[in-house]
């Protein structure tokens, strides 16, 4: 039975805007639709009233005070940066 | 058959984001100040490098639960932070951390008033995210650009965000539920709403209906909205718009529409063939917030009286028109300078007068705002103390406090050095009104005539003779007793 379609498949591979040739996405169809085998196994948990638990460990409440610390050089925020124009992050244009 | 424009129905629904007031931005301790050089307020957190990581500024949390508890909402006691996904370089991560499922406030609403009439618009909720960064783009426009510059300052400010139900009907009543929330917002202390700086903005929903339906037609969401005088002219153009082409029996498209404020109209952005695929999870960075009651209750006691009622406070109280009351408390900081000047100066309606006429006048010639209204409540207590006494008359103490805003001194002080008493003194006055009947014949003939209402001409020259100075009711008596003995 197909877990994923080929439709499904490009879509994925659109929402995580990464390239994949032709003849891979044969292959990463292969190892999704096994992935999503393996994973199927928990779905068959019955979880009705089952609180979800949103992380595995018991902690809530972690906050710090409003209150302001040094930020970085101009100069170290970019320094990682492809391209660079007047202190700005420089990208291709954006369009939607 | 042609509908009449009466035989849609308009429904509108609100997206408020609000930059929250803290000092430190949402997960990481830069600075939230608008304005500096680009990317300097920046660190690790902000970028989302490997191996950081973030950590809930408490503040941020109080300021939105304060800001639900003044849109009436109720408070979770549980909430949580989920990753929203996209891609867009003003997002360094890849994703924006917002909030799915369980938000901080709920069912809440907003009551406000046009023309006497009562409205009510339903707060869907309000959650707490952080803010992207900022876009500059090359070109005159979007489109004409061939590269994006990046400033990531503002990336992580705390931003609320508002949803309101689909309740509003005009376009109208958008515009005047935004100025009442940003008032509430304001006295509220959570956001400055300044929407020339985007600390406040606004997207909306918009779609028709027939009426009597209670289906909702195909929605169309509108952006880029920089007034709240642009959202009210953007829902009433794509109302006529869609109206148009319902008319036509065409279809309304599901889309996204940008204002173009120049043009006075919206032109469509892209079409929304599926939803948005924001693969929403838990965020594993950030525990969830356990909101205690007492917590609520604290930061519930810390909320100032509301702009609505202290609007009815203002007409109780102080015997205030519902409009000297409803323009007095548009500003929290003007509210309290007038209680505070009529704590000094027990004529409520008088102060009110002054405030709204001469102060406002004067702080919208400053370019200031009732934030820093130069002088202080008992500086025009005194002045208002002057002109009862008729020290000076009501138009000599508007130069007056003219002069207290610029000069910054005592009303008494200006009146002194500048020699403004004004001229109470009957024997003066008997002369000046003696030299003005013999320099009017004409018109004191005229009045002698039966045509009474010249006496106003008359005192208006004894006013000019005494530079404004002479005590208009007693040169008025003065003028019609000489002028009865001539006849």
């Amino acid at each position: 039975m197909s877990r994923i379609s080929k439709e499904e498949l490009a879509q994925v591979i659109y929402l995580a805007h990464i390239h994949v040739a032709e003849e891979e996405q044969e292959q990463l169809h292969r190892d999704l639709e096994r992935l999503l085998d393996s994973a199927s196994k928990v779905q068959e948990v019955d979880t009705t009233g089952v609180e979800p638990m949103y992380r595995p460990i018991p902690l809530h409440n972690v906050m710090r005070p409003d209150e302001n610390r040094p930020s970085l050089a101009q100069e170290k925020v970019l320094q990682n940066a492809p391209e660079v124009q007047d202190g700005f992050f420089r990208v291709p244009r954006i369009l939607d | 058959m042609t509908k009449t424009a009466t035989a849609w129905e308009t429904v509108i629904g609100l997206e408020i984001h609000a930059e929250l007031l803290t000092d430190a931005k949402i997960w990481c301790g830069c600075s939230t100040q608008f304005g500096n050089e680009q990317n300097t307020n920046v660190c690790p957190i902000c970028l989302g490098l490997p191996g950081t990581l973030p950590v809930l500024n408490q503040k941020a949390v109080e300021y939105t639960i304060r800001a639900g508890l003044a849109l009436g909402c109720e408070i979770a006691a549980f909430s949580k932070f989920d990753r929203k996904n996209y891609f867009y370089p003003d997002l360094p991560k890849a994703h924006q951390v917002s909030q799915d499922d369980q938000p901080f406030c709920v069912n809440g609403q907003v009551e406000f008033e046009i023309d006497g009439k009562t409205y009510r618009v339903g707060i869907n909720r309000v959650h707490l995210e952080e803010e992207a960064g900022k876009s500059v783009h090359s070109g005159d426009n979007i489109l004409g650009s061939e590269f994006t510059l990046i400033d990531y300052n503002r990336a992580g400010v705390p931003l609320i965000e508002i949803v309101t139900e689909p309740d509003i009907r005009s376009p109208e009543e958008a515009r005047v539920f935004l100025e009442n929330l940003r008032t509430i917002l304001r006295y509220a202390g959570v956001s400055d709403c300044k929407m020339e700086e985007g600390s406040l903005r606004c997207d909306a929903n918009i779609s028709l209906r027939p009426r009597g339906s209670t289906e909702f037609g195909a929605k169309v969401e509108i952006k880029n909205m920089n007034s709240f005088r642009s959202v009210q002219r953007a829902l009433e153009y794509e109302m006529l718009r869609q109206q148009e082409v319902l008319e036509s029996g065409g279809v309304v498209q599901r889309e996204t529409r940008h204002w173009d404020d120049a043009k006075g109209r919206t032109v469509a952005m892209r079409t929304k063939e599926e939803a948005d695929d924001y693969r929403y999870f838990p965020d594993p960075d950030l525990p969830p917030v356990i909101v205690e009651r007492e917590w609520v209750e604290a930061i519930r006691a810390e909320l100032p009286e509301l702009p609505q009622a202290r609007r009815r406070r203002f007409v109780e109280e102080y015997g205030l028109p519902a409009y000297d009351a409803s323009i007095l408390t548009t500003e929290k900081s003007l509210a309290d300078f007038y209680e505070a000047t009529v704590a000094e100066f027990a004529e409520p309606k008088t102060v009110s007068n002054w405030i709204m006429g001469e102060v406002l006048r004067l702080l919208n010639e400053t370019g200031r705002t009732p934030d820093d209204i130069p002088i202080e409540p008992n500086a025009l207590a005194e002045l208002l103390t002057l002109v009862k006494k008729g020290t000076i008359g009501a138009n000599v103490g508007k130069e007056v406090l003219e002069e207290m805003f610029k000069s910054g001194k005592r009303a008494a002080d200006i009146v002194k050095e500048r020699g403004l008493e004004q001229i109470s003194d009957t024997e003066q006055l008997k002369e000046i009104v003696a030299e003005v009947i013999a320099e009017n014949p004409g018109p004191v003939q005229q009045y002698l005539g039966g045509k009474e209402t010249v006496i106003k001409f008359l005192v208006g020259q004894v006013m000019k003779k005494t530079r404004g100075q002479a005590n208009p009711t007693l040169a008025n008596e003065l003028l019609e007793a000489a002028l009865k003995e001539l006849s």
